[in-house]
């Protein structure tokens, strides 16, 4: 059984305590919504030039992809996940969720025109305030940036940021330069002055080869491998010292598992204590670091049999880095009971919405 | 058949742990004359009008000019030059069998081979090939080579077959080549080495670091401690081109040695793979088993460098975790020598552990793949042996 | 063995070099029944450590002489030149040369410091006369150091200036043979 779906199953029989989901999915149906949020300028420029919108979600989400959206939650046709009635129905009222951080991956990176980057970002985020943060009090989002260009999406940040919906910055994972980088600390100095979380997102720049040995063939291959983008962006905000220079940063890993942390942060640790002088910022081991800094959401689990996956839980070395999600419409097998049996008991509320509650500040 | 049943090949028991070292490197200069004597006169000249690009200092300095530990430079100031001194500091203090000789230096001074001309490139590795023979292989019969392909230049089967075919032939063990490249390696261009490999029935091997394309899905890196630390990122795009491209069904004779790219990670990937797998079927009808399953048929990993994880007590359950997924028998004895990372037989496989598990990754899983018999009475002492 | 044989005058001071042997900015590694000791002469000053790396057994003494590097934030990175760190020649760990402790885990972690003095050649004389110091052989130096009174000498006190911390038991130890003949190289 799938536990996403609550088949057959009471919400209440698989957890009795609160439940935030810390990934759900908003999905802007055609280019055309965002028209009514839109500069005239570039709705005019959108239409003279006969586009349709950026390629990125239909690369990073091939739109018959099981992972793009499961069977059951594609419905007459539509865009899965395009109506706040969709989310509400199949996730907000049967999983009775006190909270659901909403993201909405529109691949605004994968237009390269930096103002019209900038100006389709304003447009998404004013639609999710309109369509979703004001018609259903449960839901938080994160707004989207043109993440290629710093300054502009530090000047998108601190005009949406403060309002009281927005509680994350979404950064697409794949990008041209590294995000520890120091180009980009406009977008750490903006989310921080405005307590925003930075959302490290499944997605991003397509044209360049999604992985160092160049362009996959397959879908399968390139999202299996996806973990490697997540690896060497973590790696590098630590390397880099992003959490020296803003140590109020706060980091949510979504749609990129958990299973890798240890094992990689054990190779960081390694590596730090006999190449520390190299980046001398960095004044404790990578992993602690870590612990403090960045959560990772459970959607997609990839566990192993019970006894191994426990051993990961373990080697976390913290019941806090763990957040529920059932990353809707997109489709993962893992069973949140599997999870949950394996966790301490002192985590599973933790799990399922205390830790999500404290990075967000919910 | 599965090429998992090795058990033909000869591992000698006794009283001893037999030791092979599958990762150990000479690093010459292609200036050196243990290389120079291989290049042919037009690209010497070449070379000293023109330098290679990627020699010398690099976009992010290592810690020390070779990378390497400081005890391993010899009388000259150079490290990995003198085979003599290698076994002086290596081979001889552990009674090794046999040393598997890596160079991707090749790979590094050549940026892979694709920013030079063809036939300079093609000259070098060859160069280096003969330098591993010649040099090291003929000073000590204890080296075994690799033969190092450019990966994205065409006729990477034909230097395998003059390496096999020629004089030294049988101390050619295996194939080496960037685990990066132009183009992911399950496509097309890279068949022909395959099926070289699987003809001379030798391992086809990758060893860090990636030459060829940026570092990571998201560019490129801007600290030496940084590409380290994710040297893990390079088998996790490598692996899955290979198994879902259906490189196993075609050649399932072909062996993967994974050289200094980490194995405590494997386990948890499987698990990645796997899901993948059941979540995008539809995508590879072509695919006949799991995910998984290939990759415990056709991987083997190096120990070096030790993983090590937060806390000592730890590390039993990710030995443990890694031959419970059915890799006991892949696991390999590595020093990296001369590299400051280096670790010795007994930091990789302590004392502590089952002497069965020492056994295996210490010599015997390395003799099964490589064909190489350990020999009697060589190793380290083993507690229970006379 | 009881209290009265264990404290037997065994000479807890040696005699190392003359003064002149190890110049500012020079090494020597000693033997001193079977534990060799890297001497330093850092501007002047000189400092023992056990050629023994915590971390793994590594031959410590032989590793380089940097300084701190600090920085607390990126952008700001400052040398601090009156800090000296001896770096282990395999992993690169990071030692103060005074106190052993390791850069990275200053509460775990230590190499194993020795006092070294310079001392006038008639204390010397003395005291080796005494017993309470002795003479050793250095790896380098076919003979027995003469103490002539005109020189001044390096003094090795290996009384422990603090304990340093063991390699990890049984897990990292370099076989026998290794020990035994590992070449101790000087490196000015
Ligand atoms: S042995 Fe000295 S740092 Fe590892």
């Amino acid at each position: 059984m799938t536990t996403p779906l609550l088949a057959g199953m009471k919400r209440s029989t698989l957890w009795t305590g609160t439940v935030i989901d810390c990934d759900v999915h908003a999905n802007v149906p055609s280019i055309e919504t965002l028209f009514d949020y839109m500069d005239p300028v570039w709705v005019q420029g959108t239409q003279e030039r006969g586009w349709h919108g950026p390629t990125g979600p239909r690369l990073s989400y091939p739109p018959g992809a099981a992972t793009t959206a499961r069977d059951e939650w594609r419905h007459d046709g539509l865009m899965p996940a395009s109506k706040l009635s969709m989310l509400q129905n199949d996730i907000l009222d049967p999983w009775q969720v006190d909270r659901a951080v909403l993201n909405c991956y529109y691949g605004i990176d994968s237009l390269r025109h930096p103002d019209w980057a900038a100006a389709l970002a304003s447009a998404v985020n004013n639609w999710i305030i309109a369509e979703w943060l004001d018609k259903d009090p449960r839901l938080v989002a994160s707004l989207v940036i043109p993440a290629r260009d710093p300054i502009a999406a530090a000047a998108e940040i601190d005009r949406v940021g403060s309002h009281p919906g927005f509680v994350q910055v979404m950064l697409p994972v794949r990008s041209e330069r590294l995000y520890g980088q120091r180009i980009f600390n406009p977008i750490y100095e903006a989310a921080t002055r405005n307590d925003l979380v930075i959302g490290l997102h499944w997605g991003g720049t397509t044209e360049d080869a999604p992985s160092p040995t160049g362009y996959a063939s397959w879908y399968a291959e390139q999202y299996a491998a996806e973990t490697q983008v997540y690896i060497a962006q973590l790696t590098s905000m630590v390397f880099e010292g992003t959490f020296q220079k803003f140590p109020a940063l706060r980091v949510a890993v979504m749609e990129g598992g958990f299973s890798w942390v240890p094992t990689w942060g054990w190779s960081m640790n390694k590596k730090w204590k006999g190449l520390r002088r190299e980046t001398p910022w960095v004044d404790r081991l990578p992993l602690e670091i870590i612990r403090d800094h960045v959560r990772f959401s459970v959607a997609p689990a990839d566990l192993g049999s019970p006894e191994h996956s426990q051993r990961i839980i373990e080697w976390l070395g913290s019941e806090d880095l763990l957040m529920f999600a059932t990353d809707y419409p997109h489709r993962h097998d893992d069973d949140i009971d599997e999870l949950l049996a394996i966790i301490p008991a002192t985590m599973k509320p933790k799990l399922m919405s205390e830790t999500a509650r404290a990075w967000y500040k919910l | 058949m599965t090429i998992t049943d090795l058990s033909a090949a000869p591992v000698a028991t006794g009283s001893k742990l037999g030791v092979i070292d599958v990762d150990f490197h000479p690093m010459p200069l292609p200036t050196d004359p243990q290389v120079a004597d291989h290049l042919p006169q037009q690209w010497k000249e070449y070379i000293s009008r023109y330098g290679l690009g990627a020699m010398g200092g690099g976009v992010y300095p290592s810690q020390r000019e070779f990378t390497h530990r400081l005890d391993a430079v010899d009388d000259n100031g150079r490290v990995g030059l003198d085979p003599h001194l290698a076994v002086e500091q290596v081979l001889a203090p552990f009674d090794m069998t046999a040393a598997v000789l890596t160079c991707p230096q090749t790979y590094i001074i050549t940026n892979g081979g694709a920013n030079m001309p063809h036939k300079l490139a093609t000259s070098l590795y060859r160069a280096y090939n003969n330098a591993l023979a010649e040099t090291w292989c003929a000073a000590d019969d204890r080296f075994r080579a690799s033969v190092t392909v450019a990966r994205d230049l065409p006729g990477g089967e034909r230097e395998i077959q003059r390496c096999k075919e020629g004089k030294f032939g049988d101390k050619f063990v295996q194939v080496l080549m960037s685990p990066s490249g132009q183009d992911p390696l399950g496509k097309r261009r890279y068949w022909p080495i395959f099926e070289a490999c699987e003809n001379y029935d030798i391992p086809l091997s990758f060893h860090v670091p990636g030459m060829g394309r940026q570092p990571t899905g998201a560019g490129r890196q801007n600290f030496y401690a940084e590409t380290h630390a994710a040297f893990g990122v390079l088998p996790l795009a490598l692996v899955p081109s290979l198994i879902f491209e259906g490189v196993f069904d075609r050649f399932p004779k072909l062996k993967i040695a994974m050289l200094e790219m980490g194995w405590d990670w494997v386990a948890p990937y499987s698990w990645r793979l796997d899901a993948t797998w059941e979540k995008l079927r539809h995508e590879l009808p072509h695919l006949q088993r799991k995910p998984s399953e290939y990759l415990k048929e056709h991987f083997w990993f190096s120990t070096q460098p030790l993983e090590e994880p937060e806390r000592p007590d730890m590390l039993e359950g990710v030995f443990g975790m890694f031959e419970d997924s059915g890799f006991a028998d892949r696991l390999m004895f590595s020093s990296d020598y001369p590299h400051w990372d280096y670790d010795s037989p007994y930091e990789s496989v302590p004392e502590s552990f089952p002497e069965d598990r020492r056994r295996r990754i210490l010599g015997e899983n390395a003799s099964k793949l490589y064909g190489i018999p350990l020999r009697e009475n060589s190793g380290l002492p083993s507690p229970t042996g006379e | 063995m009881n209290e009265a044989t264990a404290s037997v005058k065994k000479p807890q001071k040696f005699v190392v070099a003359r003064a002149e042997e190890i110049p500012p900015g020079s090494r020597l590694i000693v033997d001193v029944g079977g534990r060799e000791v890297g001497i330093f002469n850092i501007k002047g000053s000189y400092y023992g450590m056990l050629n023994r790396c915590p971390h793994v057994g590594g031959p410590l003494s032989q590793g380089q002489l940097v300084n701190s590097v600090t920085a607390t934030v990126p952008g700001k990175i400052t040398l601090d030149e009156s800090q000296d760190l001896l770096t282990c020649p395999w992993h690169n760990w990071e030692f103060d040369i005074k106190t052993g402790q390791s850069y990275w885990d200053p509460k775990h972690m230590r190499a194993r410091p020795f006092t070294v003095n310079v001392e006038a050649g008639t204390d010397v004389a003395e005291q080796v006369d005494g017993g309470s110091v002795g003479r050793i052989k250095g790896p380098y130096q076919a003979e027995t150091i003469e103490v002539s009174i005109e020189s001044d000498y390096v003094v090795l006190s290996m009384r422990p200036q603090r304990p340093g911390t063991a390699a990890k038991p049984g897990a990292c130890a370099p076989p026998p043979t290794a020990t035994t003949e590992m070449k101790v190289e000087v490196r000015p």
